[in-house]
């Protein structure tokens, strides 16, 4: 038996108590404020563009807290701790210490932990994903709990003593609740649907996906105002699961104008066995009904049956390529996505690939050179894939803590960091070409605390 | 993955044995005890399959020796055994398909396979003889992660069945699996003969000969990027950057190596002393329509001495889903889009992604009769193709019940001439049928009566599995459907379509459209030619005006911020924008050119057909006068014509659907549906377009006419290779491993059913 299916009583157990304490949690008054110094049950990950933090946003899966946090862990400590190990850590470290603020000579443990959290803000519960504008600026967060979009001013080169990450008027750190100018959740009599689930950032625009609907909102953040809800587009089928925007070859190059030429973005579905792409094109002529957007063919993932159920999907770095994680059976799908003369994608199915049991999130992580793989995260079978896109083939596989769900490459590092949902902890996985340690955990950053150990 | 097929025919039962001999294998496989430790195979990535002989000794003993494969088809004592590679294990598993059971290789541990063959296996090859099992790992073991390998070095796992099926070996110690140090993962194997095997080395785009025995030895890699030869003009050739997959042509004497992705092969021969040569570049001109990934060879044994070489050879094309057909002689690619009318393309295509593919031959005695097939029953050479739909598919290569095909004066009569008929067709499984057939009944057109069957009428999961048909009309009507034979459910007797008459090009009501600079409009998301998009179309814009300034003067397109229907002849029709010119609308009005001052935001529009018919369907090729042609200005950005072909005739009359004119790729109405394109349409419908306008939007109902089904069967999800069993003890059967469901599955070929699977 697989380790994974091993521990699928604790998944059980996870959900019973998932179930028991959000009905205690929507029965409860204030209840408990959560740590700023902890992870639990994290499923966002996002990487600052300059490569100094990693935020981390708690989902509150089990509503043992009044609310989700999202931290800022300083990858130069991880990479001092890393390097202290010399290059692989051993065993499972805690993570306070890796929290940026933390203070190591604080007198008390209760101090050092209030250290850790100086940078953590408090969000919602059940945030289901994060990420962070191309500008670096701002961080969002799409989050069920109270059905909105968070978001948050970011200051990569924040001075000592500043906010890393703020999500209220007053900048100065500490464990602080996201006050309402920065949870969107209507504009006017546009309300935000409920389940944001899927999200996508992008320069211009912001999307968040409704897996019970299958709505998709469209925020305009351009010229790096405030997100504002323009619309909501209900023309894609229920589930959406997953966005990707699609790169051009021009795009690491020559600056395109967008406004002539702009980007393609796809989504996909747990319902349905296509892929959606869509496009934002220039104002909409009618007062308030917000940017025109455009759907254009979609493309099947016909080479499964039946083929619903995608969860992700990412695309090569010249655009050719859609790797899309597919559930129906555990497999990745890889198809071919150039343009053709007509301006519609190809669409032709390169490879379908098994993979062990609920693939979730897929991210592309670039390596010298040009050359990239593709890693798939498999939640239930507790592996992460790697998949070499020349050889269209699985070349690695590892195992991860207990449910596995976001992962965020960090290319400048051939890195990747993994949250571990099921257990509470974030590892730093190694992709350095060549390397000895190629797709293995490095450090383990958090005490693993199994679901079933929450009181 | 490679594979070699033995060459002897199969003799099959009587016929009438056949069904009672199947159900006897389903009543015995059902009530077997279960004596062994089971266990679930997982991610099962490549079989092969290998004939071992057992015998016991007066002391109690037993010992077995792989052997031939006629030797185990010849002698009922042989045992036939899968090899199935576990990819994600890095394990072997055995079943022995005599008892279908799988095996239990180490007593001490019962859920445990001893033969650890190293991270990701992705391919396994038997040694012509039975005396050993070859298996390549794609992974790359890394240093300290097995004791007995602590510097990672990549190896060829061999396997001697041996030690290794006499499980009381095991304890004896006797060694049943060695490792062949290889300077990087080898991606597939093959074998030349019982003591030399070939393999692929992507990381080095290398292919190299390892010689077996007590002191394995790797030879020098010969390296095919770049490609050793020059073309006659001294120029490079491209080389296989990522040399994949290995054909062993041994009657020719030939190497044939595909790549992961370019559509070229290399051809290499052998000396006395296994020294691999670059023979060739091939075919010539080298382009293929696609990679081969994985390729099977006709087994030899054709003509009057049975000593012919196989001219064919499948290949799975990893860029379209389908299979080549190559001439083993020149490893040219047929064309076959001038073939059967329902095989309207160049390759075999099937549902899903084609994963493996092989060749065999079947023979019935007695022979059947070909003036009355009966498509059950397989006679002659076949090509299977492994779906990733969960299917696996029966090729027609010979065409047996063909007249032509025989020097007698009919069919039957006389020898079957094999050189003469290829065919190179799905199977048809519609029992009763011919084969794919063009129907000579007169195309018929009549208006519905509503007494049609909705799709929800019909088992969705039977015909067509690949087409939506959830479609309705604004009113709710169903716009198309399929009505089914309640004999034959499978076979799809009409279906009804909607037929329109300068009705809205489906597909084509876009909220994006942009106003440009002299009479151009354009929707980047709207894919105009692919849409079918024609000049002589009316385009209609429906928001009026909204000028950015209020001193702009709009009211010439009406009131502004109100709805509207502004109409536009279409004089140019490009990949993403459209040429206008003013005409006078519906209303008896002419609606002058849009301008960017009155109409600076995103409109709403949609394309009316302009004057012609206009089919509307799914499943089937409908020919529509549209190609997308040449840039007829490459200097500038605007993409390619939607060029209307200059005689309408040519595509209109719609006799079959193999009347495709040369040098215009009339539209299939799939096209015109997200972009996909059914190469391989399996119903195909005739009709009679007729010239006289109808209303808008009426509703018609289409006989359809050769209705066909390809002959499949079903196995587990994500199946990835084959063998093909040939040995009479367990009679002529696919096995099939599927990823997936992690299971082995044998097709009976008798019947073309599932008639055991493992565990």
């Amino acid at each position: 038996m697989r380790p994974g299916k091993a521990r699928r009583s604790v998944r059980f157990a996870l959900a019973a108590s998932a179930a028991a304490a959000a009905l205690a949690g929507c029965f409860g008054s204030g209840g408990i404020d959560p740590p700023g110094h902890r992870f639990f049950y994290p499923t966002g990950l996002a990487l600052s563009p300059g490569g100094r933090y990693l935020l981390v946003a708690n989902s509150n899966f089990d509503l043992r807290y009044n609310s989700g946090t999202v931290d800022v862990i300083d990858l130069a400590v991880v990479d001092a701790e890393i390097e202290s190990c010399l290059g692989r850590c051993r065993g499972p470290r805690d993570e306070a210490q890796f929290f940026a603020g933390y203070d190591p000579a604080a007198p008390t443990l209760d101090e050092r932990n209030e250290s850790a959290g100086r940078h953590t803000v408090i969000i919602g519960s059940q945030v289901t994903d994060l990420a962070i504008a191309p500008d670096g600026r701002r961080a969002y967060a799409a989050v069920r709990g109270n059905a909105s979009l968070t978001w948050f001013d970011l200051d990569e080169d924040a001075a000592s003593g500043a906010r890393v990450l703020s999500c209220f008027g007053d900048p100065s750190p500490g464990l602080r609740r996201c006050d309402g100018g920065h949870e969107v959740i209507r504009n006017g009599d546009l309300w935000l649907p409920t389940e944001p689930y899927a999200l996508l950032v992008d320069r211009d625009w912001v999307f968040t996906g409704h897996v019970d609907s299958g709505d998709v909102a469209v925020f305009d953040v351009r010229e790096g105002g405030d997100p504002s809800l323009v619309r909501v587009l209900d023309v894609f089928p229920e589930g959406v699961n997953g966005f990707a925007r699609q790169p051009r070859l021009d795009d690491p190059g020559t600056p395109r104008d967008e406004s002539q030429d702009p980007a393609w973005y796809w989504l996909v579905s747990r319902y349905s066995t296509r892929l959606y792409p869509f496009l934002m094109s220039m104002e909409s002529r009618q007062a308030g009904e917000g940017p025109a957007v455009s759907t254009g063919p979609s493309i099947a993932v016909d080479s499964n049956d039946p083929g619903t159920d995608s969860r992700s999907l990412a695309f090569s770095p010249d655009g050719t390529r859609a790797f899309v994680a597919n559930r129906e059976p555990p497999s990745v799908v890889v198809l071919d996505t150039t343009l053709r003369e007509d301006g519609s994608v190809d669409g032709s199915t390169l490879a379908t690939l098994d993979l062990g049991g609920g693939p979730s999130r897929l991210v592309m992580l670039p390596l010298a050179d040009g050359e990239y793989v593709v890693l798939v995260v498999c939640f239930d079978a507790e592996e992460v894939f790697v998949i070499d896109p020349d050889l269209l083939a699985v070349v690695d596989v590892f195992r991860t803590g207990m449910g596995p769900h976001a992962i965020v490459p960090d290319p400048a590092r051939g890195r990747a960091y993994l949250g571990n949902f099921g257990e509470s902890t974030v590892w730093v996985l190694d992709f350095t070409p060549g390397g000895a340690d190629f797709a293995r955990t490095v450090l383990e950053i958090g005490t693993p605390e199994p679901p079933t150990s929450h009181e | 993955m490679p594979r070699t097929l033995a060459a002897d025919p199969v003799r099959l039962p009587a016929l009438a044995a056949l069904p009672a001999l199947s159900a006897l294998l389903w009543c015995g496989c059902e009530s077997a005890a279960v004596e062994t430790t089971t266990r679930q195979m997982d991610s099962a990535s490549d079989v092969a399959l290998l004939c071992a002989l057992e015998t016991r000794h007066e002391d109690g003993t037993t010992t077995w020796a792989g052997t031939t494969m006629d030797q185990c088809a010849k002698d009922l004592d042989g045992d036939l055994f899968a090899f199935v590679v576990q990819r994600y294990r890095g394990e072997l598993a055995a079943v022995n398909l005599r008892d279908r059971r799988l095996l239990d290789l180490d007593l001490r541990q019962p859920l445990s396979s001893p033969v650890v063959v190293g991270p990701l296996p992705n391919a396994i090859a038997a040694a012509p003889d039975g005396s050993s099992l070859a298996v390549a790992n794609l992974g790359d073991p890394r240093p300290g992660d097995d004791p007995t390998n602590p510097d990672g070095v990549p190896f060829l796992s061999i396997v001697n069945p041996a030690n290794l099926l006499p499980r009381i070996s095991l304890d004896a110690g006797r060694p049943f699996l060695s490792r062949v140090p290889l300077p990087v993962p080898a991606s597939n194997v093959a074998y030349l003969d019982a003591t030399h095997v070939v393999v692929t080395l992507p990381g080095l785009s290398a292919v190299a000969v390892v010689t077996l025995g007590e002191t394995p030895v790797v030879g020098p890699p010969v390296v095919l990027d770049p490609f050793p030869l020059l073309d006659p003009e001294g120029d490079p050739l491209p080389g296989l950057g990522v040399p994949w997959s290995i054909l062993v042509d041994d009657v020719r004497g030939r190497l044939v190596v595909g790549d992961r992705a370019a559509p070229w092969l290399a051809v290499l021969t052998w000396d006395d002393a296994f020294a691999l040569t670059v023979a060739a570049h091939a075919p010539d001109p080298f382009q293929l329509p696609g990679p081969s990934v994985a390729m099977a060879i006709e087994p030899p044994g054709r003509g009057p001495a049975g000593d012919e070489p196989g001219r064919w050879i499948y290949a799975v094309d990893g860029s379209s889903r389908g299979v080549m057909v190559l001439d083993a002689e020149t490893l040219a690619a047929i064309d076959m889009s001038t073939g059967d009318p329902l095989e309207w393309r160049n390759e075999l295509i099937v549902p899903g992604l084609a994963q493996d593919v092989l060749l065999g031959r079947i023979a019935q005695d007695p022979v059947p009769d070909p003036a009355d097939p009966e498509p059950e029953v397989m006679h002659g050479t076949f090509g299977f193709v492994v779906s990733s739909f969960g299917e696996v598919f029966a090729v027609d290569v010979e065409d047996h019940g063909n007249a032509a095909c025989w020097d007698g004066a009919a069919a039957g009569e006389g020898s079957y001439v094999e050189s003469a008929c290829p065919r190179h067709v799905l199977r048809n499984g519609i029992a009763g049928a011919e084969g794919p057939r063009w129907s000579d009944e007169p195309p018929s057109l009549f208006q519905a009566s509503g007494a049609a069957l909705s799709y929800s009428g019909a088992p969705p999961d039977e015909y067509p599995r690949f087409h939506d048909f959830g479609g309705e009309t604004a009113e709710g009507d169903p716009t198309w459907g399929v009505l089914f034979d309640t004999v034959h459910p499978r076979r799809a007797v009409s279906q009804t379509w909607i037929v329109e008459y300068e009705g809205v090009v489906p597909w084509t009501d876009g909220n994006g459209g942009q106003v440009g600079d002299a009479g151009w409009f354009r929707d980047r998301a709207m894919p105009f030619c692919a849409r079918g998009v024609l000049a002589g179309d009316i385009l209609i814009i429906k928001d009026g005006p909204d000028p950015l300034s209020e001193a702009t003067d709009c009211s010439a397109w009406g009131a502004v911020g109100q709805e509207a229907e502004l109409e536009y002849r279409i004089v140019e029709a490009r990949a993403d924008r459209l040429l206008l010119e003013t005409v006078v609308g519906a209303d008896g009005n002419t609606d002058p050119l849009p301008t960017r001052e009155c109409f600076p935001w995103a409109v709403r529009y949609e394309v009316r057909v302009g004057g012609r018919w206009l089919v509307r369907g799914e499943a089937t090729g409908f020919q529509h006068h549209v190609t997308v042609g040449e840039d007829p200005d490459p200097t500038d950005d605007v993409p390619g014509l939607c060029i209307e072909f200059p005689d309408d005739a040519i595509c209109t009359p719609y006799e079959n659907c193999t009347t495709e004119p040369v040098d215009v790729r009339c539209l299939h109405d799939g096209r015109a549906t997200d972009g996909v394109i059914h190469k391989n349409p399996f119903l195909c419908f005739t009709m009679d377009a007729g010239t006289v306008a109808t209303p808008r939007g009426m509703r018609w109902e289409l006989d359809a006419t050769g209705g066909f089904a390809a002959l499949s069967v079903e196995t587990g999800s994500l199946p990835v290779a084959e063998a093909l069993d040939v040995t009479t003890g367990t009679g002529p059967a696919l096995l099939v491993v599927d990823s997936s469901s992690d299971g082995l599955i044998r097709v009976d070929l008798a019947d073309f059913t599932v008639s055991d699977n493992w565990p």
